[in-house]
Order: C-alpha cells, then structure tokens, then sequence
C-alpha cells in the first residue's frame, strides 16, 4: 500500500535583493574629485610661489657673491670666500646658496682657466720644461681650492677634478708640444753642427787633424788617423741617434759622411800632388807608399777608385810638368834667341860704322847693348860679354878691324862645334849669335862669314828643322827640352850623342842641298840612327805594346809591373807614344 | 587663444562626462525597477506553486486513506491530521513568496531612488567639476605665460 506522505516545505526564505547605494557614491567620487582638483590648485599656487622664492634667492646669491678680485685676494691669501644664503635655511637662502656657489665655482673656474692659460703662455716663452708647468698648475688649483675648502668641500672637491682635468689636458698638449719642440731644436743644432763638420773639419780634416780635446771650448788636435776618422764618423751618427734621426736618415748620413770623407781625402792627395815639387818622387812615393802620414792615411781611407786615380794623378802631375818645364824652356829660348836676332840686326849696322869710325861706331854699339840690357834682363849675361870685349877693345887702343879673310882655326872650331852640338842655346860650349858677335869684334871673322854663320844658326831655329829634330829626339826617346844627360847613370848619353850626329848631318844637308827640307831628311834617315839604341828591355815592352790582343788598361798594368824604377820616365816615354799610335790605329781604342 | 579653446574643451567634456555618467544612472533606476516586478512576480507564482501543490499532496492524500478504509475528512483520523499539517506548512511557505514579492517591489523601489538621486548628484558635481578644471586651467596657463594674465 501506498504510504501517505505530508506536504513537503520548499525551504525557503525571505529575501532582501542587494542595493547599490549609488547616490552615496556618487556623491563620494564627487567630492573626492572636487578635492582633489581643490588640492591641484594649491599646489599650482605652492609651486609658483616656490619659483618665485628660489628665483628671488637665485638673484640675491649671484648678486651678493664674492667679486673676481675677492677671490683672488682670497687666493692669494689663502684665505676662505663666503657664499650668500644658508645651505640648510628656507628655499629662498638655500637657492641663493646655490647660485652663490654656482656663480664663485664658475668664476674660481674662469680664473683658474686663466690662470693656467697665462702660465702655458709663459712656459712657451721662456721653454720652461714640462714638470715647471705641472707644478704651476698644482700651485694654482690648489691654491682656488683652498679658498672654497672650508666654506664648501664638496663644491671645493668637484672644482678642483675640473681644474685638475683642464690643467693635465693643458699639460699634456704643453709636453707633446715642448718634446716636439726639444726634437725640432736637438735636431736642428745636430744639423748646424753638421753643417759645420761638413765645411770646416771634414774638408781639414787631413791638414788639422782631429781636436780629440773633451772641452768644448778647448781643442787639442791629433793627426787623423783611420781609426780616429771612424771614430769622428760614429760619433756623429751617435748624435743624429740622439737628436732622433730616423733609420733611413742615418743611412743617408752615412753615405754623405763617407762621401766627404772621400771628397776630404781626394782634395787632400790632389793637393798634395800639385804642391810638391818633385812630381816624380811623388809619383813613386805613391806607387811604394812611402808618403807623408796625413796623405797615407788620406790614401788609407780613400777607396780603391780614388787611390787609382790619385796614382793616375800624380803621374799625370809629374808628366805635365816636365811637359811644363819643356814648354816654358822652349819659350824661354825661342824668345832668346829673337831677341839675340833682333840685337844681332841692330848690333851688325854699328859694327860696320866701328869699321870706318871706332869711336861713333862703338857709342852706337854700346847704346843698343845698354838698352836690351835694361829691357830684355834675360840677356843681360850674354850682352855683358860683348859689351866688356867692346869697352876693353877701346880702352886697350885698339881699332875693331873686319878682317880679309876669317880665321881659319875659328871657321874649323866652329864648324865642329856647328856640327857636333846638338841645340843653339845659352848653356856652356854651345854656339849662338852672341858668340859670334864675340868672334866677330875679335876680327876674327869677315862679314861674310859672319853673315853665314848667322844664317846657320838661324836655320836652326827654323820650325821645320825644329820639328825635324823633335822627332828625332821622340824617336831616340829623349825627352824634351833635355839637353845634357844629369842622370847618374848617364842612360841618356848614347842617345844625346846620336842626337848630335844626327843635327850635324841635317845641318850638312841643309848646307850644301838647296832644296832641303829637314822633315823630309828625317824621315829618309832617321832609321839608321835608331837602330842600334834600342836595348832589349825597350824592345821586350815594345812586343808587349805591339800585342793588339790586350786592352789599354791590361798594357798599362803590364807595362808597371815590368817598369824598372830607374827607367820610369823612359819607359813612360815609349808607354805614352805607343799608346798614342795604338789609338791612332785602332781609332776608338780606349778600353 | 589655442589656452581659451583647450579651457572650453575641459570644461565641455567634464560637463557631458558628467552628464552621461548621470544618464547611465537613470538607466540604471529603470532597470531596477523592472527587475524588482519581475522578482516579485516570479515569488507570486512560487506562492501560487505552492498552494496547487498542497492541494495535490491533500487530494492524494485523501485518495490513498480512502483506499486503505480509513475516512479521509473525519475529524481526529490521521488524514486529517495529515492534511493539516500540510497546509499549515504551504501557507507558511506561501506567505514567505508574497512577503519576497513584496520587499523586491519595495527595494526595487528603493535602488530606483537611489540612482535617480545619484544621476542628479552626478550632474551637480560635474558642473562644478567643469569649472573647477575650467579655473585650474586658466591658473595653470596663466602660471606657463607669465604675470600678463594674472
């Protein structure tokens, strides 16, 4: 059976629904708005006020802060500046404070910058070292610092980092600068006394020697030596090192220095050369080294090249002088013996008056003798001999007479004397003009003979018969203007000797052929008079030169090895002439 | 003249901020009013509910005593006493539904003041708003320009 139940409660409750009480809210957010837009303005109005005191403080401290010159006296003195306002009062003393430091920092900043600018300046001027200006420049922030330390240290603190950081940049441009500067001027005094070295002790180096002296304003100068040159050399690059020199400049330096050197010592041995008086011993003083010790050394230090041509030099030296020598005697006797021709001229008119009228004819002798004598002094020896015969002809009361018929004896002396001499000249034993003059007032020659003789000896100073006998004198291998063998061990004799046959024949056939002419002689002759002087050294270095397969250069080393010391100037002779002919022969033979 | 113009704006857009704030309150007091008719209509028919249901449960009840031989309506059986406990217990229930319905009229009633009232606060305080923003403003700007506009 279904069982009866009750009705069963729905458990329920009364029910109170939420409210929003937003009218309370509402009113709330209202004015909380209204108060907050309220606070807002406050705060507007605070602000501006606040700009308005820390302005009017900012004004009063920049007003009321210390003048340049307080805190320069403050500088000086050491003494402490005071900052307008109070760093712990109201905003308007604070702000004056504020602005009061600010405007001392940036003054004490200012003057510190001057102050160190000033200082730079003076270091410039006066080149003072890097260390003078750094301490100037602690002096100077040290000094602006201690006039805020007291009074601010913290704005004193962060013054002195910014002066200290202005002063070392100030410093470290100074010091570039100044080391800069130190290498400019080291290297410019490097180079003036470089300068120096090159014109004035270089160049001297061989005539002065070395001031070996340690004092400056001393000097001790020793001979140059090589070891002392070397040592002068690498002193100088040790003060290029020094005055900052870079690597490719010393080498440039080295090579103009030993360039110098090389000038100095080349200078040194041409003057050497062209200085002494005996060019042969110098020549062979070169070639032994037996030579002064300044031009030993010269030669010890030049190099290879210049030691060939210093011999090459020296030999040029002493052929060019005994070319000299030749020349100016060759003048000497040209120029004498016109003048001898000239009075001659003059002296024969004079001499046929004296014939007829002794006294006039003498005066007028006597005139033109005095006058060349006091002209021309070279003849004055010559002229002397015919002046006294002439005087002591008159005062012994003789008459210059010209004779018929000339001396026989004197005809023959002269004839062997024409013959036998070898050149018309002033020496001893030798016939010229003036002799004949004197053969002549003797009355021991006719005018005609006079003439003659005259002709002859004339004929002798044609150019023709000179050059005539120059190529016999070449080819005998005399030199020129030699005219008696000095030599010791008379190497010339023989030749001289044949040399005056050969002028006695060509004076034979001047005489007696009318139609001679000397050059033409000579070259028909002269082989029979050479053959036989030829001696077989002459002739081995002949073959030498007669070898076309050696260059110029090979024969001359040859020819030197095989130089006998004696013979030097001869076989110099036979060198030169052979060389010649080569070069004539093989036209550009020069290697 | 951009001061003037930016001055208007803000007092412009507070005054119509406001004005929308207290628009959207008077919608909201109509909802509430709504919403408390439904509330209390929905109680009403939870107390109908219960009334058609103890009738129910008395009906069976009655059916189910007359089935096992006992009188439904006689005073003193236990249907009797059964039926009277089960109408006891639905007017109860029932009269907690009427009286729901009644306080969500009331408090309907009640929420709707509220946001009428809030609606006309919002618009007073947004016009005051508006001015005060208005005179910020001109303070402000007249503290950027200098003493020229005070």
């Amino acid at each position: 059976m279904a069982r009866n139940s009750p009705y069963q409660r729905a458990r329920m409750g009364l029910s109170v629904p939420k409210i929003d009480f937003a009218a309370s809210k509402a009113t709330a957010r209202g004015f909380a708005n209204l108060t907050q837009a309220l606070d807002r303005m406050t705060s507007q109005i605070m602000d501006r006020e606040k700009i308005k005191a820390k302005a009017a403080g900012e004004d009063y401290g920049a007003e009321n802060a210390p003048t340049n010159k307080q805190i320069e006296d403050a500088f000086k003195t050491g003494e402490d500046v005071t900052i307008p306002g109070d760093k712990g009062g109201s905003l308007f003393e604070r702000s004056a404070y504020a602005s009061g430091a600010q405007v001392i920092s940036d003054q004490i900043s200012v003057l510190a910058r001057k102050t160190i600018s000033e200082k730079v300046n003076e270091a410039n001027l006066n080149e003072h070292p890097p260390s003078w200006l750094l301490n100037e420049i602690n002096i100077i922030t040290d000094g602006y610092f201690k006039t805020l330390d007291e009074t601010d240290p913290k704005l004193a603190k962060g013054f002195r980092a910014e002066t200290a950081a202005i002063g070392n940049s100030q410093y470290n441009a100074y010091s570039k600068l100044y080391i800069a500067q130190i290498k400019v001027k080291d290297k410019a005094i490097f180079e003036s006394g470089l300068d120096t070295e090159y014109n004035k002790i270089l160049p001297r180096l061989f005539d002065m020697g070395i001031n070996v002296s340690a004092d400056p304003n001393d000097e001790f100068f020793v001979p140059a030596t090589v070891n002392l040159i070397n040592g002068l050399k690498q002193r100088t690059i040790d003060a290029a090192v020094r005055a900052g020199y870079t690597r490719s400049e010393i080498i440039g330096l080295r090579t103009e220095y030993d360039k110098r050197i090389q000038e100095a010592a080349t200078a040194y041995i041409g003057d050497a050369i062209r200085d002494s008086d005996d060019k042969f011993g110098m020549y062979t003083d070169i070639l032994d080294g037996n030579v002064s010790a300044n031009l030993k050394v010269a030669l010890d230090i030049a190099d290879n090249g210049i030691k060939g041509s210093a011999e090459k030099a020296a030999r040029d030296a002493w052929t060019q002088s005994y070319e000299d020598e030749s020349f100016v005697e060759q003048q000497k006797k040209k120029f004498r013996t016109q003048l001898m021709d000239e009075v001659n001229d003059k002296l024969v008119p004079s001499l046929k008056i004296m014939a007829i009228d002794p006294v006039v004819g003498t005066e007028e002798y006597l005139e033109v003798i005095d006058s060349y004598m006091e002209r021309i002094p070279e003849l004055a020896s010559e002229l002397l001999v015919l002046r006294e015969k002439v005087t002591s002809l008159t005062a012994n009361g003789n008459v210059f007479n010209i004779p018929i018929k000339s001396n026989d004896s004197t005809i023959a002396e002269l004839e062997i004397m024409l013959s036998s001499q070898n050149a018309v000249g002033t020496g001893d034993n030798q016939i010229n003009l003036a002799m004949l003059q004197g053969l002549f007032l003797d009355s021991r020659l006719t005018t005609e003979d006079f003439s003659k003789y005259s002709d002859i000896i004339r004929a002798r100073m044609n150019t023709d018969f000179s050059n005539a006998m120059k190529t016999a004198r070449g080819r005998l291998q005399i030199p020129d203007g030699m005219i008696f063998d000095f030599g010791p061990n008379n190497d010339y004799k023989d030749r001289m000797n044949k040399l005056g046959e050969i002028e006695a024949d060509m004076l034979k056939a001047q005489r007696t052929d009318p139609n001679f002419i000397a050059s033409e002689w000579m070259d028909a002759n002269l082989s029979q008079y050479i053959e036989s002087t030829d001696d077989e050294e002459v002739k081995a270095l002949q073959n030498l030169l007669d070898d076309n397969d050696r260059t110029k250069k090979q024969l001359e080393q040859e020819l030197n090895g095989k130089i006998n010391k004696q013979r030097r100037e001869e076989i110099n002779r036979i060198f030169r002439a052979a060389l010649d002919d080569r070069t004539t022969k093989k036209d550009n033979w020069f290697d | 003249m951009t001061a003037v113009l930016s001055t208007i704006g803000t007092v412009a857009g507070t005054l119509l901020q406001s004005n929308a704030e207290a628009a959207q309150y008077e919608a909201e007091a109509q909802q509430a009013i709504v919403q408390s008719r439904v509330s209390a209509l929905n109680y009403e028919r939870e107390s109908n509910a219960i009334k058609e249901r103890v009738l129910a449960n008395i009906a069976s009840s009655a059916a189910r005593s007359a089935s096992g031989g006992i009188s439904p309506y006689e005073s003193g059986s236990s249907g009797h006493y059964l039926n009277l406990a089960s109408l006891s217990a639905a007017s109860t229930d029932s009269r907690i539904a009427l009286n729901n319905a009644e306080i969500a009229r009331k408090m309907g009633k009640f929420q709707e003041a509220q946001y009428f009232s809030a609606a006309r606060t919002t618009r007073r305080f947004g016009k005051i708003a508006a001015v005060t923003k208005g005179a910020i403003n001109i303070q402000e700007m007249a503290s950027y320009s200098g003493g020229a506009q005070k």
